[in-house]
């Protein structure tokens, strides 16, 4: 029991990376998706103005980002968002578009250390996608309620150790 | 919950033995020196006896250390103890005891420009490890700190749950580092807790005497002492457990974050990384060299707590 196990160093081959990594899918979670369905009667309108009829909870505060819907989301192809050179990616590779700009959170990301990724370290595992915690409209994450402080003990109240309570019997 | 009566009342358990022999000694002009060393013995039998419920059987009282069970013995002793919680509790629980991967070092990273404090790892932690609630235990602790500082001193874990993140604020969570050099080892007197070949710091419950030096030890406060029997209510307990991480634990003993391994020696996530909201936490495998951890070790500037201890931890923090 007093010999202390061996550290295992880089002596042994390590357990050959397997499984994939998965991004989640983006477009079965959009409830109006395809786009199209609606849009293919309207008349594209790029001027910036309050939404009075449809998307009238969507707050844009995505910082200098002007240039209103179609800044992202394709006049021509509502179904498709557009990279700033004109390609069109789905909604379910959004992070190529967020990071057109934010290129070193992508670059993290793809590396797996931005984001939330679940599964197994050694094997198939899940990644979130941006829009999964980023609202691509008003990108900041939300602030939560969080669980509840540690339970303090039961001799001591917020205010300090009670004095009868802080010693047991003897 | 309050102890049962043992099973068989003709045949007394090790407990009453020693109690028993306690009073007779004293009876008899026993000496200081045996009624001391009785003494010890039956504080030993208290300590053991835990259970939550249960005095202790005599497999339990005369169970070998955990590197001394041969295969059988864990196979015998894993179902007395599937039996015993399911008696107690009603629900069928698994145990296993999955040993460390070969070539595998385990490693974690927190990144703080993240950390939201939202204290969903505590409480994955606690659901996964079946951590009481009364008296409450968690392993996790999420200390919040002044931005612009990392005076350990000024932080708390004790905020409370006001939306986070709070204004000029930031949060560090901290549980056991298993570290290379754990003092919390050198500190056993019994060898009830060690350092396995993939890092973790492992306790074994039924040799662990209660001594809490090792809690003393521990720089980081990482360790916890069940000061009361362990409850856990029967539908928050979780079946998949191992024996040297989430088994039931009873009173008088001490244990520890295992970076969940009764998951992570299997190849999956811990509990607390996957209940993490924003993506902090980060685990994987330091020996192989196209994991995510080597990758934020390589390129990120990442740090330590209380580096000047020479603990060296496994548990990483960084900025991203």
């Amino acid at each position: 029991m007093g010999d202390e196990p061996q550290r295992l160093h880089t002596s042994l081959p390590p357990p050959a990376p397997s499984g994939s990594v998965t991004v989640d899918a983006r477009q079965p979670l959009l409830p109006t998706y395809p786009c199209s369905r609606c849009h293919q009667d309207r008349t594209p309108d790029p001027r910036e103005r309050k939404l009075t009829q449809f998307h009238t909870q969507k707050v844009l505060d995505h910082g200098t980002l002007g240039g209103w819907c179609y800044r992202c989301h394709t006049k021509d192809d509502i179904d498709k968002l557009h990279l700033s050179d004109g390609t069109l990616v789905s909604f379910n590779e959004a992070y190529e578009l967020c990071g057109s700009c934010h290129g070193d959170k992508l670059r993290d990301w793809k590396a797996g250390i931005h984001g939330l990724t679940t599964g197994y370290w050694l094997g198939d595992r899940t990644r979130r996608s941006c829009p999964a915690c980023h609202d691509p409209h008003s990108p900041r994450f939300p602030l939560m309620t969080p669980e509840h402080a540690p339970a303090l003990p039961r001799t001591v109240s917020a205010s300090g150790v009670e004095p009868e309570e802080s010693h047991g019997p003897e | 919950m309050a102890r049962s009566d043992p099973p068989t009342p003709s045949v007394p358990t090790p407990g009453e033995r020693v109690e028993k022999l306690v009073e007779t000694r004293l009876e008899e002009s026993g000496s200081r020196r045996t009624f001391l060393k009785l003494a010890g013995l039956a504080a030993a039998t208290t300590a053991v006896s835990g259970c939550g419920t249960s005095a202790p059987t005599s497999e339990e009282f005369f169970r070998q250390h955990y590197k001394k069970l041969t295969p059988e013995d864990k196979e015998r002793i894993f179902r007395l103890i599937e039996d015993e919680t399911l008696a107690r509790t009603g629900v069928a629980t698994h145990i296993s005891d999955p040993p460390p991967i070969d070539g595998v070092e385990f490693a974690y990273a927190l990144n703080l420009s993240v950390c939201n404090g939202s204290r969903r790892c505590v409480e994955a932690c606690a659901r996964e490890n079946n951590l009481p609630d009364d008296p409450e235990m968690r392993y996790i602790r999420v200390l919040e700190i002044d931005a612009g500082t990392l005076d350990l001193d000024e932080s708390t874990p004790n905020y409370g749950t006001d939306k986070v993140p709070a204004k000029d604020k930031f949060y560090l969570p901290v549980q056991c580092h298993q570290c290379d050099h754990p003092p919390c080892v050198r500190a056993c007197p019994v060898g009830a807790t060690w350092k396995e070949p993939d890092g973790i710091v492992v306790v074994d419950y039924s040799w662990c005497i209660g001594c809490r030096f090792c809690v003393v030890a521990c720089p980081y406060f990482a360790r916890r002492f069940n000061w009361q029997a362990p409850t856990v209510a029967p539908e928050r307990i979780n079946p998949n457990q191992g024996y040297l991480s989430n088994r039931p634990r009873f009173k008088g003993v001490v244990e520890k974050c295992t970076f969940c391994l009764h998951r992570t020696r299997k190849g999956r996530m811990p509990a607390c990384l996957e209940a993490c909201p924003t993506g902090a936490r980060k685990f994987g495998n330091l020996n192989d060299p196209n994991s995510e951890i080597r990758h934020i070790i390589s390129t990120k500037r990442v740090y330590v707590l209380k580096e000047e201890l020479a603990t060296l931890p496994r548990f990483y923090y960084f900025f991203s």
